[in-house]
């Protein structure tokens, strides 16, 4: 029946050398501690990733490429009353940065006081630092804050727009990449430092993937710190008042201490890390690994009565041993099911914690068995748990009694819960983690409150971005994107490389040629925060996307339009991109108007003509200004005022003024052509840019006052741009372009989905191990189903009241199924195993109570885990105790009503 | 009487036996630094970014001391024709040629990492550092100096202490780190191979730059050749120059 030749010699060996197992026992342990000692912590979350999710891999190979991942948020609040531009909070920005900035491991800093700003001025691009000095006055103070908040880069970014918030955006280096030194803080600890330590008096909150992580570790070490001895103590009162043995209690939390020693320095010597789930194990093995012990003893205690102590534990274990393997190897699969997840720290909890089971009940065979023979205990009767026994035996009549209705009853009820637990929804959010008040909690509120949104969805682009087609594609997905509802803003490399082209050009424009292009992005590449935007082959571009509140409509838009609205063979915009652009720009400032409205406004517009007044005098002015500069040829006056006139005459070109120039300055004239025109030619197209912001304003119905004027008067102007702009047919992509959604929401739903599927292998798996363990027991189909009616009927009604109440799974509850059938089917295993010895009311008076005992012990552990602060902790822990209650009840009451007989 | 003569003789005799001092040994370096009048230099930027192969830069700078640099991009070819003129250490222009214009660039720029090395603009324009910083000498052997280096009260740059090894025979330092106010290092200079490329003047083969701060990227220039002394004119220097040829 049972493989129960090497039990036996196990029990034999136990009672027949008992010194020598108390030794052995001793010597693992010592060993086992000193693999405590080389046990090493794992402080990332991002570990808890599944791998073979596509959707994770692609989060994974955006954050290799662009280096996005880890970036540690400082956010300050100003005062009440005051905001970030006051001297003494910009002081303290400051020193902030600067001392942040110094922290080995951070890579990149940035934030309002250490961000450059470009800026065009008649003596050329001004690259200056966005806050040059601290104002000292109030005239100084509000020129700073207005200013600053009229740049649309910074705005959202690093200062909020009501400029109480400023952000410290500290991109931190692969930790893979950096050794520790000894003594040295964990990078986020001393970036923490630097923060209280410049930034007193300023409300700071800490935010991002790194603090997050740290903060949801750092908590859930302390809930186990504090459960721990909870669950010890609760454990130590039950059998206590169980057993009122010193040596038995000893025995009964010694063998779980024994097992969770062994497990944790198995973990040192192997080299497995100490996660946030395998802290739990104590608490987990305190609840699922108790029994064993109780159960031996239990039986022990009673047969002292009549036989002699080696009688006694024989005779107990005799008894016991058999639904105790089926037991312990039922709960363990619960547990060894985990090895189906693709999620490699929950496969090893699930090997840690199936192991400790088995553990402890291998101590209850051994080292259990081993002390009561040195140390031979006294009988005792279980006085208190006679009412138990009467409860049961009352229950198990009255179940037989109304055995129809119990019958129809959990038929009907678990057909009830189908439709609920179809509708249950797996949710992983790292917010889900983010206990409210906590840490990250704050920090998620600040930025919700102040910046627009928490959340960041990421497009990663590829193509030829020295290409200007493919530029004015990128314009047009982040233009598509913007139009989005929940999203708040969306940040490019185009932001830079605007304001970059202005800087060397004077024009708000995409640059029009390869080698503007080439030339603005070498010259931007030593600025910070370039490197996590475009890689330095600039044929990788991440556009990171700000959302608020619910994603999931605005990610299935952005998939869908990567998928076939974007435009993979890039090529000079059309007069109805730009009418779709606009109409997307209108629409992200809450007003609608369709495109081939727009047209009626775009279509008409064209440049100043040679007669146009205002384009005479500047083109007049431009000439003047070219040929008396430092860049142009020296020029005699006759010469000059020749060149000049035709010039102006003849903006676009001339075979004349060509042929003037190389007269002129053999050596400089073609370059100063070229330079000549190109100069005349982009001045008439700014005038023609210029005539036509203020038309598309109008007709698009876009602010032209208030807060955001001046950011969409600049997008409209480099819009416009492209109306008058020629792209060279030479100017042509050298690959086609391809767009990745990717960030935190694809992330979260691919962790849900490996959440959700993990949950499903996890339990067939232990169904059908459980079910054929049962088998093996009972060599009957009929009692293998009715071992695990309970437990399954328990796991429908708790799945379906989660779907009635809009509870979503998580990490921890997707555990809850695998471990609450395994544990779950225990007490009906053990109450068919007696019952095919004995009458039902001796089992329900003798065997009864102790299971009733162990059960509220295994609920009672897990309940423990639910005073937790972490929220999956908390609900992990209500849910695992009461689906163990639940199964013991149903089993009462189902298990009498099924059966008639049990034969042995 | 023999007092005095013995004093007499101290005070004669004690210039020549007394060790330099600090600021002596800076103002060595500097002299040692800028020993020429003008000079070509063609160089490659090799910048190794982590788990990548090495960016190649090739550039060629025009100097003529103390500060008019203008250095010209060759390769590769998306840099091509770009140029920077420095004209002293508060004016830059920068040639982007596909702009076809000069601009004048801010001093803030100065400070950042130039095109993703770890050299700064500021490092590119450097020539000499009595004017910034003063000099303790904390230790000297037969054949280097170590000097500290502190700045001087109402000076701006990114790194107010400097501890340098100084070599002897080219008076020229052989590695520099670069600290923070409390002496953290922020990144280190190392300058190899010095030898002599002009009549009195010794040029390194390679500075290598570390940035302790990123992880410990490298940068790294490697002198190809050197011209010194070949009579460059003021009016080289020019933005003219800058765009000529383009």
């Amino acid at each position: 029946m049972i493989p129960s030749l090497a039990v036996n010699q196990i029990i034999s060996f136990s009672t027949r050398w008992p010194r020598t197992v108390v030794v052995i026992s001793l010597l693992i342990a010592a060993l086992a501690a000193v693999g405590v000692t080389r046990l090493k912590n794992e402080e990332d979350l991002l570990v808890f990733l599944p791998t073979n999710d596509p959707d994770v891999q692609l989060f994974q190979d955006v954050s290799r490429r662009f280096g996005s991942l880890r970036v540690a948020i400082v956010g300050v609040e100003a005062p009440a009353g005051d905001d970030v531009f006051s001297p003494a909070s910009l002081d303290k920005i400051s020193r902030a940065t600067q001392a942040i900035k110094n922290v080995r491991g951070v890579d990149l800093m940035l934030s309002l006081t250490s961000v450059s700003d470009i800026v065009s001025g008649p003596m050329g691009a001004e690259f200056n630092a966005l806050v040059p000095t601290i104002p000292t006055d109030d005239a100084g103070r509000r020129a700073l804050r207005d200013k600053v908040l009229s740049r649309e880069f910074a705005v959202g970014n690093f200062v909020s727009r009501d400029g109480r918030g400023a952000l410290i955006l500290a991109f931190l280096a692969d930790p893979g990449s950096m050794k520790q030194q000894p003594g040295e803080l964990r990078v986020e600890d001393q970036i923490r430092a630097a923060a209280e330590r410049e930034l007193a008096g300023m409300t700071i909150y800490y935010g991002g993937a790194p603090f997050a992580a740290q903060a949801i570790y750092k908590e859930t070490q302390a809930d186990v710190r504090h459960l721990s001895p909870v669950a010890m103590l609760v454990l130590l009162l039950v059998v206590i008042l169980a057993f009122r043995d010193p040596v038995g209690v000893a025995l009964t939390v010694g063998a779980v201490a024994f097992a969770v020693l062994v497990v944790l320095g198995g973990m040192g010597w192997w080299g497995e890390k100490f996660t946030v789930a395998s802290s739990t194990l104590p608490v987990i093995l305190f609840a699922s690994g108790s029994s064993y012990a109780v159960h031996v003893l239990g039986r022990y205690y009673l047969l002292r009565a009549e036989k002699s102590p080696a009688e006694a534990i024989l005779e107990s274990l005799r008894i016991v041993g058999p639904p105790l393997a089926i037991a312990a190897a039922t709960t363990a699969v619960g547990f060894y099911s985990f090895v189906t997840t693709d999620v490699r720290p929950m496969r090893s909890f699930g090997i840690q914690c199936g192991s400790g089971v088995m553990l402890c009940w291998l101590t209850s065979l051994t080292l259990v068995p081993a002390v009561v023979s040195l140390f031979p205990r006294k009988a005792h009767h279980e006085v208190k748990l006679e009412l138990l026994g009467n409860v049961l035996v009352a229950m198990w009549h009255w179940a037989q009694r109304h055995r129809r209705l119990l019958f129809v009853g959990a038929l009907a009820l678990g057909a009830l819960t189908v439709g609920p637990m179809l509708r249950v929804r797996v949710r992983m959010e790292p917010r889900a983690f983010f206990r409210q008040g906590s840490e990250p909690w704050l920090a998620e509120r600040f930025l919700d409150q102040h910046f627009g949104g928490a959340t960041f969805a990421q497009i990663w682009l590829t193509g030829d971005f020295d290409d200007p087609s493919s530029l004015r594609e990128l314009a047009r997905f982040c233009d598509f994107a913007r139009s989005l509802p929940s999203v708040s803003q969306v940040q490019s490399v185009l932001t830079p490389l605007v304001l970059a082209t202005n800087g060397m050009d004077g024009t708000t424009a995409i640059p029009w040629t390869r080698a503007q292009a080439a030339n603005v992005m070498t010259f931007l590449e030593g600025q910070p925060g370039i490197r996590q935007l475009i890689t330095p082959e600039r044929h990788d571009v991440l556009v990171q996307i700000r959302m608020h509140g619910e994603a999931t409509t605005a990610l299935a838009a952005l998939e869908a339009f990567a998928k076939s609205g974007l435009h993979r063979e890039p090529r000079p915009p059309t007069v109805e991109d730009i009418a779709d652009r606009l109409s997307w720009v209108a629409r992200a400032y809450g007003h609608e108007v369709a495109p081939h409205e727009l047209l009626r406004t775009l279509k008409p517009l064209a440049p100043p003509g040679l007669l146009d007044e205002e384009w005479t005098r500047r083109r007049a002015a431009i000439v003047d200004e070219y040929l008396k500069s430092e860049e142009a040829p020296q020029l005699s006056d006759a010469a000059r005022a020749q060149i000049g006139k035709l010039a102006v005459d003849a903006p676009d070109g001339s075979p004349a003024l060509a042929a003037a120039l190389q007269k002129a300055a053999p050596e400089d004239g073609a370059q100063a052509y070229r330079f000549l025109v190109t100069r005349l030619s982009e001045a008439r197209r700014h005038l023609a840019v210029d005539r036509a912001v203020p038309l598309l304003l109008r007709a698009a119905g876009l602010p032209t006052d208030g807060p955001d004027a001046a950011f969409v008067r600049a997008h409209v102007a480099v819009l416009a741009d492209d109306l008058f702009l020629h792209i060279a047919p030479s100017e042509k992509a050298t690959m086609p372009m391809t767009a990745r959604v990717a960030g935190e929401p694809v992330l979260d739903r691919g962790f849900s989905r490996s959440v959700g599927d993990n949950q499903v292998r996890s339990l067939i798996v232990t169904i059908v191990c459980v079910l054929g363990l049962m088998l093996a027991l009972f060599r009957s189909l009929r009692l293998a189903l009715l071992s695990m009616w309970a437990s399954l009927l328990t796991m429908a009604l708790i799945f379906g009241v989660m779907g009635l109440m809009q509870v979503p799974i998580d990490l921890g509850t997707s555990l809850v199924a695998g471990i609450a059938t395994g544990a779950g089917s225990d007490f009906a295993m053990h109450y068919l195993w007696y019952l095919r010895r004995q009458r039902a009311d001796e089992v329900s008076r003798s065997v009864g109570p102790v299971m009733a005992v162990s059960i509220f012990l295994v609920s009672l552990g897990f309940w423990v885990l639910a005073l937790g602060k972490s929220p999956v902790m908390h609900l992990f822990g209500t849910l695992a105790g009461l689906s163990m209650f639940l199964s013991a009840l149903l089993t009462c009451l189902l298990v009498p009503a099924v059966l008639n007989k049990v034969e042995p | 009487m023999k007092i005095a003569v013995a004093l007499v003789g101290i005070l004669l005799f004690a210039p020549s036996a007394r060790a330099d001092s600090g600021a002596d040994v800076l103002a060595k370096v500097d002299t040692a630094m800028n020993n020429f009048t003008d000079g070509e230099f063609e160089s490659k930027l090799f910048i190794r970014e982590p788990g990548g192969a090495a960016r190649e830069i090739d550039f060629t700078t025009y100097q003529k001391v103390p500060d008019k640099r203008l250095v010209r991009f060759s390769a590769p070819g998306d840099l091509k024709g770009m140029g920077v003129l420095v004209e002293n250490k508060d004016v830059m222009y920068v040639f982007l040629p596909g702009f076809q214009k000069v601009r004048r660039v801010g001093t803030h720029v100065k400070a950042q990492t130039f095109m993703g090395s770890d050299f700064s603009y500021e490092d590119m324009s450097l020539s000499r550092y009595s004017p910034t910083y003063d000099a303790k000498l904390v230790k000297e052997d037969a054949n280097s100096w170590e000097l500290e280096l502190t700045v001087k009260p109402g000076q701006e740059i990114e790194y107010p202490r400097v501890h340098m090894w100084v070599e002897k025979k080219s008076q020229q330092p052989t590695k520099i780190d670069f600290m923070d106010q409390s002496g953290k290092v922020l990144k280190t200079a190392e300058y190899l191979d010095y030898h002599l490329d002009g009549a009195s003047h010794y040029g390194p083969s390679k500075v290598i730059v570390t940035d302790h701060r990123r992880n410990d990227h490298k940068s790294e220039i490697q002198f190809v050749s050197t011209k010194l002394n070949q009579g460059l004119k003021d009016d080289f220097f020019t933005q003219r120059t800058l765009i000529r040829g383009h």
